[in-house]
């Protein structure tokens, strides 16, 4: 656990000190300003509009810091060669996969957090806060996603060699499950044949994102998620979250590291 | 006694970069045996091997066959690097982090922590005079500071056998005549090194024992003195003429 | 790799800049010599995209109406293979004599595509059953009650994005209308409505609907009968001058102008006028008897008029 914490650190301490994340949380916050101090109609009462405005900001934003930090760890690591002295101490590789994991986590939900607490400032701002236990229930849910988009980038980083290509096809990938993953069930059962069994084998195999964006409940003022689905939900990514980092671990146990 | 160092028959192909060609053989049959308290010259022209087989010694390549072990351990078991300093070549440690913060990183890997590992890390610093930019970030650092970073991490939890893959590369006089004091020093503290080199003076002064290498072959091995008597020549003419240069031109 | 970012980063956040550009270019009314310019380069940046983001902006307003409460385009092939397209709702005919009711969508007719798969939907009981343990997990975590925003201060949510849409697509008329009908009859901000509906006009100078609509405005909320005359006359105009002859898309649009303006008469008390129109009205009704049944109540009212 030392080790990983260790790791873990190295990685949250980049994600601080490089500035593409102040780039986009400034771009989140001025974005979001402008559009609230606009007047639509003599009416200031509005609301909704730059919750979900704020909210997709969010949600984009969080999604390129997470893909674009995870996928860049280890490839990141062989490039500068500091896989070498790392892997010469007491450390496995699967530690090193563990370690990148929950940094780039951690890192996220630090910079997620900042996100939050300025949707919370907004809300302040307009004197519309919403439930803030729902509130709480968003973050951890889009945390708990995070987790697994994380997972993934990193078997994508040891996957594909280029960085660039395995953080856009990350964002194709979890666009597309963000986007569909709920509706393959409706296109299984519209086609018959094998077409349609595929897609109900990608409905039951791809994790579903979907689940954990609480956007439209934030925005329309409904009830908070009870704890049950909650709590299934968070094991639900944990299991992803699990399935793909052993998938990288398998990965990257067997590759040689030549220089 | 058991060798600290030891492979036997090593060898390690490369994957041809095009299909159907022969892989590229980097090491080929490789025994070598290093002992407790040695200061063990590994040599070679570039592209001979060296690397290759250090990588095999740190697991970061598996051979392709024969086998290899450090303190009796073959290199398979990670348990194999506990107690081993390596300092790889080229590398350029973490940017976004001070030379203090990457000692401190690395000495939490080893379970390092609180006042045992600052003081370390102090003395370490010290050693190898980067004092004064200890709280500088390594992206502004010179290449020489790099190298010197290294060399602290690598010594960072005081190991019993060290591998350093070229130390004094990219080092001005100066510093490569404290890697000299260190290794000597070191040898002093009973501990082992094995280290690969261009800079064969150097290598004469400090060496007990030369391995050379060309091709992924063992040439020969032995006590530096014995190689110079046995030659009639200083150690660089006798590493040229093992790799087959002509010796007429080098004398 | 910091530029690479950086990069993705502002790609990301170039729709939405560009949207806030397209909808904050118009805002800067005093420049109006650069305006031109500056809606071509929109224009070309754009292009047919324009158009998208703006539908897209106004099905995002019905959304609003249902507060998130809507079914994908997947639900709606969906139904639509279950329960077989093109049952045509018939207007109300009950609708036709003005006092339209509020019938909780952002459409006030029953003209729109989107709003008639919807209303399809509630009918069938979207989102039906669930059909596997996912779909029954992801229930707790999407809107599955249909609610409707209440009271001006929740239906006013709905404006931005109708206001959005028609900064995106200045040509749509329906975006102008349905923003004044909730500004005006929900909202109670007649002004603004008036002003809004007459931006729409100047964008499109013949468009009946929205003179239609200016003349409901002057009538139901302003009382100014002489004006909402003479606004539907022009809208009855615009509309000879845009489709000439009567058929089946556009008989809706004509019967409403004269329904409306049929009502207008017989309020104000000219039963002449007033039987006129009516008949025109019956002429264009599915519904004839019902017309035909006011007319003789109006006929009744005629000798002792005179
Ligand atoms: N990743 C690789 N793929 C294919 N061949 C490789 C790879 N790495 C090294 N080689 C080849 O293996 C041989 C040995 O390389 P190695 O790096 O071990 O040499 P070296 O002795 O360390 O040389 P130098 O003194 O230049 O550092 C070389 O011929 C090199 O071309
Ligand atoms: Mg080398």
């Amino acid at each position: 656990m030392r080790t990983l914490l260790a790791l873990a650190w190295v990685v949250i301490k980049e994600l601080y000190r490089r500035k593409d994340f102040y780039v986009l949380f400034v771009l989140t916050a001025l974005i979001t300003l402008v559009l609230g101090s606009v007047n639509f109609f003599e009416d200031t009462l509005m609301v909704r509009y730059l919750r979900e405005v704020t909210l997709l900001l969010i949600w984009v934003s969080a999604l390129v810091i997470a893909v674009v930090t995870a996928a860049r760890q280890i490839p990141a690591e062989r490039e500068s060669r500091t896989i070498f002295p790392l892997l010469a101490k007491p450390v496995t590789r699967g530690q090193v996969v563990l370690g990148k994991f929950l940094g780039v986590w951690l890192a996220s939900g630090l910079a997620l957090a900042l996100f939050y607490g300025f949707y919370l400032v907004v809300g302040a701002w307009k004197a519309a806060s919403g439930s803030l236990a729902l509130g709480l229930q968003a973050f951890w849910l889009h945390w708990m996603m995070l987790a697994v988009v994380v997972a993934l980038a990193i078997l994508g980083s040891l996957l594909f060699s280029a960085p660039s290509v395995n953080s856009t096809i990350c964002f194709v990938v979890v666009t597309g499950i963000l986007l569909l993953a709920g509706h393959l069930n409706t296109l299984a059962a519209a086609q018959p044949g094998p077409g349609g069994a595929l897609m109900y084998g990608l409905y039951f195999a791809l994790p579903h994102l979907e689940l954990f964006d609480v956007r439209d409940l934030m925005i329309h003022e409904h009830p908070p998620v009870p704890l049950g689905p909650l709590v299934i939900a968070t094991l639900y990514a944990a299991v992803y979250a699990a399935l793909l980092l052993v998938a990288a671990w398998w990965v990257f146990r067997r590759k040689p590291l030549s220089t | 006694m058991e060798p600290i160092l030891r492979t036997d028959r090593l060898r390690v192909e490369y994957p041809p970069s095009r299909r159907g060609d022969p892989p590229k053989v980097a090491v080929k049959d490789l025994s070598l045996e290093v002992r407790q308290g040695e200061v063990f010259g590994f040599l070679g022209p570039n592209g001979a091997g060296k690397t290759t087989t250090m990588s095999v010694l740190l697991g970061f390549l598996a051979p392709t066959a024969g086998e290899a072990y450090l303190f009796g351990v073959n290199v398979r078991n990670p348990i194999a690097r506990q107690r081993i300093g390596y300092l790889p070549e080229l590398t350029y440690y973490y940017r976004f982090l001070t030379a203090e913060e990457i000692l401190r990183f690395y000495a939490r890997l080893f379970g390092l922590n609180g006042v045992e590992a600052e003081r370390r890390i102090d003395r370490l610093l010290k050693l190898v005079e980067l004092e004064h930019a200890r709280n500088r970030q390594l992206k502004h650092y010179s290449k020489g500071m790099q190298q010197r970073v290294g060399l602290a991490q690598a010594l960072i939890n005081d190991p019993d056998l060290l591998i350093l893959d070229e130390p004094t590369s990219g080092l001005d006089p100066l510093g490569r005549m404290k890697v000299r004091e260190i290794i000597q020093r070191l040898k002093q503290e009973g501990k082992t090194v094995f280290f690969s080199s261009h800079e064969l003076g150097e290598v004469e002064t400090v060496c007990d024992r030369v391995a050379i290498v060309h091709q992924g072959e063992l040439k020969v091995v032995g006590r530096v003195d014995e190689l110079v008597r046995t030659h009639q020549a200083n150690l660089e003419q006798v590493f040229l003429k093992i790799i087959g240069y002509p010796t007429c031109l080098a004398a | 790799m910091t530029g690479r970012t950086t990069a993705l980063g502002c790609a990301a956040l170039l729709t939405a800049a560009v949207g806030l550009a397209a909808w904050l270019e118009p805002r800067s009314e005093a420049w109006r010599g650069r305006r031109a310019q500056a809606d071509s380069f929109l224009l070309t940046l754009l292009g047919d995209g324009r158009r998208l983001f703006a539908n897209h902006f106004f099905v995002k307003a019905d959304v609003y109406l249902h507060s998130g409460f809507y079914p994908s385009i997947f639900d709606q092939a969906r139904s639509a293979c279950e329960h077989g397209l093109g049952q045509e709702q018939e207007p109300d005919p009950r609708a036709e004599g003005g006092q339209q009711a509020h019938d909780h969508r952002v459409h006030e007719g029953h003209e729109n595509h989107a709003a008639e798969a919807h209303e399809h939907h509630d009918d069938h009981n979207f989102p039906g059953p669930p059909r596997d343990w996912i779909d029954r997990l992801s229930r707790h975590f999407r809107v599955t009650e249909h609610t409707h925003l209440a009271g001006a201060q929740t239906e006013a949510e709905i404006l931005p994005w109708l206001r959005l849409a028609a900064e995106f697509d200045p040509h749509q008329v329906e975006f102008y209308t349905v923003a004044a009908y909730w500004l005006r009859s929900r909202l109670g901000k007649v002004d603004q409505a008036e002003a809004f509906l007459r931006r729409g006009l100047r964008v499109n100078p013949n468009s009946e609907e929205i003179l239609f609509e200016l003349g409901r405005l002057a009538w139901e909320n302003r009382k100014d009968a002489a004006r909402a005359r003479n606004l539907w006359s022009a809208a009855e105009h615009a509309w000879h001058a845009r489709f000439g002859a009567v058929d089946e898309t556009n008989r809706v649009s004509l019967r409403r102008i004269l329904a409306h303006r049929a009502q207008l008469e017989e309020e104000t008390g000219n039963v002449d006028e007033a039987i006129r129109y009516w008949t025109r009205v019956r002429e264009l009704s599915p519904h004839p008897e019902a017309i035909e049944q006011r007319l003789a109540t109006l006929r009744q009212r005629l000798p002792a008029a005179h």
